[in-house]
């Protein structure tokens, strides 16, 4: 598959450095020479000098025989216009562009076929604030995501020190095994796919496929002390923090939004019924436990400096919130944090990057998540009738190592599976799989494998 | 550095270089010239060497810049030093000294020759001091790194062994640093075997159509004939050798480019069209000074042998159909000068290239303009229609330094470690640099290299390795903070 990306910045950097690692045609334009040098030092892929919006440069990257577009510059306009000539020099080819300015955003109908033709609007932004309200949403989790349109979810979180399944092997959940499969652990920097003998320790993050009417039950078993959301306290009222606040005014959770700008507040106070806006710094101590932090049991720091926000958690912690939510831009700094202590990250590029990489999927896969360091992925696929994986026992499917089913979907009923059971035709799956594995696993769900 | 990785690159190295002793193998058992069993014997050697080497260090792939260095600089050597097995199994050249010199020479598509009575020599040996040139024409760290699972490593091999004018024209014209390698290597086999069937056609036997091919196509000169190409006195393998020739000293991402369909490549890219000029013009005045002298009976003769000597030493092949020391004296002067050009970065040829020549001519022409005419111009200078960063000029006016500091300072020492006249003495480091081969005195086209002594010897393989990594990446080694962690 032949995939060009337009800029280089940290998103597009990030999508190609997986792409090329995992053997696709990667073609990255730039037009900052600085950048196209460091690309050639570091990356299998073809670094291009130019403007993504020039004809001349994109017929040189060889859009006539590419499969996808990926605008992903730092400008809207430039992704915008990469599409439209995209679309001229390449009617066939997919595009997906990341758009971020709501001026664009709200007017949705510019983007469709006629005119624009970009086949997915990423917008991380938004794509941030649905990551964080699926995480309210599920206490004790650090991260949630939807499958098959929410039905069936899959939960990460820290497993802690006193919960019963802490030192316990895979194999000896008796009576669960209908209800709920482990997918993925992530101890330290690694991930590993378990086996039954594989045994959960205390803080390990783990990443369980729950069916959704089953949540609370299952919850309550992992971690017994977690009580759904009450109170939360939102820092930073910008573009993230607004719509947050939004979300929450209809519900019925206590939920304070704190910003130091007074004019942004007012605004934001006049649109709000429920949720309290406080003009006042984040940062402040003082203020944070008039605000009663050590009862809140989510802090979300959201605001545009990302020092700021590791701080405003940190502090938070140390004054008694229960859970901190931190929005960090650099990829770079990802793991850093999570080895300081704060629970759940954010970042608008990183989804960006998610929202990016499940259209790049081939075949009929729907929905990826990258998991923890992006070591691994809980994809969504569908089982084609082709497939060498259809109408076996599962115990019989030569699944390559590293990667599980994690649920089996078949129209109403959600079955987590076993080594008996069959997956027929037009199943929905979801599978986890370490990284290096997914090719593996592409052609395995598409085609027959005597086919290649 | 990461030794082990480069232990594994190595062996890798060995294991193909053993393997490719199957097809000298092949034709002494055809010709049965009592070679068999030094082939065999040194297969199995290499083989053995580079087994261990590849298993035991097979999980290490790590490679970082100083490796792909290192490894192009040692394997050379290594590889070029496992190579006179044959010979020296077989006793055909007796001494180590000798078979490295005429390995290296191979390798590094050079093409200067101790053997001063070639066709004594069995074919299978024939065949193999032929096949070095295949294999070093495109550079055989290329050809191993197809085989091993290197990302990013596999590019900074690819640097190390290629020239730093690569940089310049843009070296990857496919997304995956795998399929460009793939690429050139599969462009550069077609040429062979397009020039092999041209020739074979001609009425040449295939065993020495496969020798000169190879020899034409790496811009070589190796050749199993005492006379070279001149034995056959035949005008069609000429024009045939001239045209190959031509063709080895493009750029090989233009071949990509035409075979997509793309022929304005052709124009706009600027080093194509000097190279072509440059063609047309030493062609051109050699052939018409032959005429005017009447060295050769016949205007198409001379215009025949004078192309054939320009296009042999311009793209640093070296192959000879006349003695050009006996030419007019302006003749000579103009083949000297051509010794100096090398044809197109990204090509097989070595030599200062032509797009140096480009860069510097430009820059000085701008650099004139702005101090004596228009000091408020802006001139911005262009390559392939684009701008070209001020950072690639100085790399291109630093190696054409460096050029003329090795010629200079090795025709020195030439001279002083061995008796001989500095038009020798300068002109074999010259050939040998350059990747030539021929050159002028007692080291030109009907002499051999049998005669220098074997410091001279080794200094020359030297200088050979150096112009075949384009200087760079030969000499870096020689900083102290390479060696440093």
């Amino acid at each position: 598959m032949k995939i060009i990306i337009v800029g280089a910045g940290e998103v597009g950097f990030h999508i190609a450095q997986r792409l090329s690692e995992e053997n696709q045609n990667v073609v990255l334009i730039d037009k900052d020479p600085q950048k196209i040098k460091r690309i050639t030092e570091k990356l299998d892929v073809q670094a291009l000098l130019g403007g993504g919006t020039s004809p001349q440069v994109l017929r040189e990257a060889g859009i006539r025989e590419a499969d996808m577009l990926v605008a992903a510059a730092d400008s809207d306009e430039v992704n915008l216009i990469s599409c439209l000539m995209a679309k001229n020099l390449n009617p066939y080819m997919l595009k997906v562009a990341r758009i971020r300015s709501p001026e664009y955003l709200e007017e949705k109908e510019l983007f469709g076929q006629d005119l624009l033709g970009i086949d997915r609007v990423i917008n991380p932004e938004s794509e941030m604030v649905d990551a964080i309200l699926r995480v309210m949403e599920v206490p004790g989790a650090s991260e949630v995501i939807d499958f098959v349109g929410g039905r069936v979810k899959l939960i990460g979180f820290t497993i802690p020190e006193d919960s019963s399944f802490c030192g316990h092997k895979l194999a000896s959940f008796r009576g669960l095994e209908e209800t709920v499969l482990v997918g993925a652990i992530a101890r330290g920097d690694e991930v590993l796919i378990p086996r039954g003998d594989d045994i959960i320790q205390a803080d390990d993050l783990v990443y369980v496929v729950v069916k959704n009417d089953e949540l609370d039950r299952i919850l309550r078993l992992f971690n017994p002390r977690e009580q759904s959301l009450r109170r939360v306290i939102i820092v930073g009222a910008g573009q993230t923090g607004t719509a947050l606040a939004t979300a929450l005014d209809q519900t019925k959770v206590k939920a304070r939004i704190i910003d130091k700008d007074t004019e942004r507040c007012t605004l934001l106070a006049e649109k709000l019924e429920r949720v309290i806006v406080i003009n006042g710094d984040g940062t402040d101590k003082d203020l944070l436990r008039e605000e009663n932090v050590e009862d809140v049991d989510l802090v979300v720091a959201i605001t545009g400096d990302e020092e700021s926000n590791v701080l405003i958690s940190l502090l938070s912690k140390g004054l008694g919130a229960k859970r901190t939510i931190t929005r960090i831009s650099k990829l770079s700094y990802i793991p850093l944090v999570s080895a300081i202590g704060i629970d759940t990250v954010v970042s608008p590029r990183l989804s960006a990057v998610r929202a990016i990489l499940q259209h790049i999927r081939r075949g009929k896969i729907i929905t990826v998540a990258p998991l923890k360091g992006e070591h691994a992925e809980a994809i969504e696929a569908e089982a084609l009738e082709t497939s060498d994986i259809v109408n076996v026992p599962l115990a019989d499917v030569k699944f390559p190592k590293g990667a599980i089913i994690g649920a089996i979907v078949r129209g109403e009923e959600v079955i987590i599976p076993r080594g008996d059971s069959i997956i027929r035709p037009r199943d929905r799956l979801i599978i986890f799989a370490l990284q290096p594995v997914i090719p593996k696993l592409e052609k395995l769900l598409t085609v027959k494998l005597e086919y290649f | 550095m990461n030794f082990a990785t480069i232990a594994y690159v190595l062996g890798a190295l060995l294991i193909v270089i053993g393997s490719s002793m199957v097809l000298p193998l092949g034709w002494s058992l055809y010709y049965n010239g009592g070679d068999q069993l030094s082939i065999l014997i040194s297969a199995i050697i290499t083989i053995a060497l580079g087994l261990p080497l590849w298993w035991f260090f097979r999980k290490n792939t790590d490679l970082g810049i100083k490796d792909g260095f290192f490894i192009a600089v040692f394997g050379w050597i290594l590889v070029s030093a496992v190579s006179t097995l044959p010979f020296l199994i077989h006793g055909s050249i007796p001494s180590f000294t000798d078979a490295f010199f005429e390995m290296m020479s191979g390798y590094t598509t050079t093409g200067a020759t101790i053997l001063t009575d070639i066709e004594t020599v069995p074919h299978g040996l024939l065949f193999w001091r032929s096949q070095t040139h295949l294999l070093g024409g495109m550079g055989f760290l290329t050809l191993t790194i197809i085989f091993l699972p290197f990302g990013m490593g596999g590019i900074r091999l690819f640097r190390a062994e290629s020239s730093p004018g690569q940089v310049i024209t843009k070296e990857k014209f496919r997304p995956r640093n795998k399929d460009t390698m793939i690429w050139l290597w599969y462009i550069y086999l077609l040429l062979n075997l397009a020039e092999t069937l041209l020739l074979w056609l001609g009425g040449m036997s295939l065993f020495d159509s496969l020798c000169h091919s190879f020899g034409t196509v790496s811009t070589s000169g190796y050749s199993p004939k005492n006379t070279s190409i001149g034995y056959y006195n035949s005008a069609y393998f000429d024009w045939v050798i001239i045209l190959f020739m031509f063709l080895g000293g493009m750029t090989f991402m233009l071949f990509y480019q035409i075979s997509r369909g793309d022929w304005k490549s052709l124009k706009i890219n600027t080093e194509f069209r000097w190279y072509a000029g440059f063609v047309l013009f030493f062609c051109s005045i050699v052939s018409w000074i032959l005429w005017k002298e009447s060295a050769y009976g016949t205007f198409m003769d001379s215009l025949r042998y004078g192309t054939f000597q320009v296009m042999s030493i311009l793209t640093t092949t070296g192959f000879t159909t006349a003695d050009y020391e006996l030419w007019p004296q302006a003749a000579q002067m103009f083949l000297f000068a051509v010794c100096f050009i090398g044809a197109c970065a990204g090509s097989t040829t070595s030599g200062i290239k032509v797009v140096h020549y480009v860069l510097i001519c430009k820059f000085m022409y701008a650099s004139v303009k702005k101090i004596f005419l228009q000091p408020m111009a802006v001139i911005p200078l262009k390559l392939n229609r684009r701008p070209v960063d001020s950072s690639i000029v100085d790399l291109a006016i630093c190696y054409f330094i460096v050029n003329i500091f090795l010629v200079l300072g090795g025709g020195c020492f030439m001279v002083m470690v061995d008796d001989m006249d500095y038009l020798t003495g300068m002109s074999s480091v010259i050939a040998t640099l350059m990747n030539i081969g021929p050159g002028f005195g007692a080291v030109g086209p009907t002499e051999n290299y049998a005669q220098i002594s074997g410091v001279g010897k080794w200094f020359l393989s030297w200088n050979m390795l150096v112009g075949r990594l384009e200087m760079f990446s030969a000499l870096v080694i020689f900083y102290p903070s390479f060696w440093k962690k």
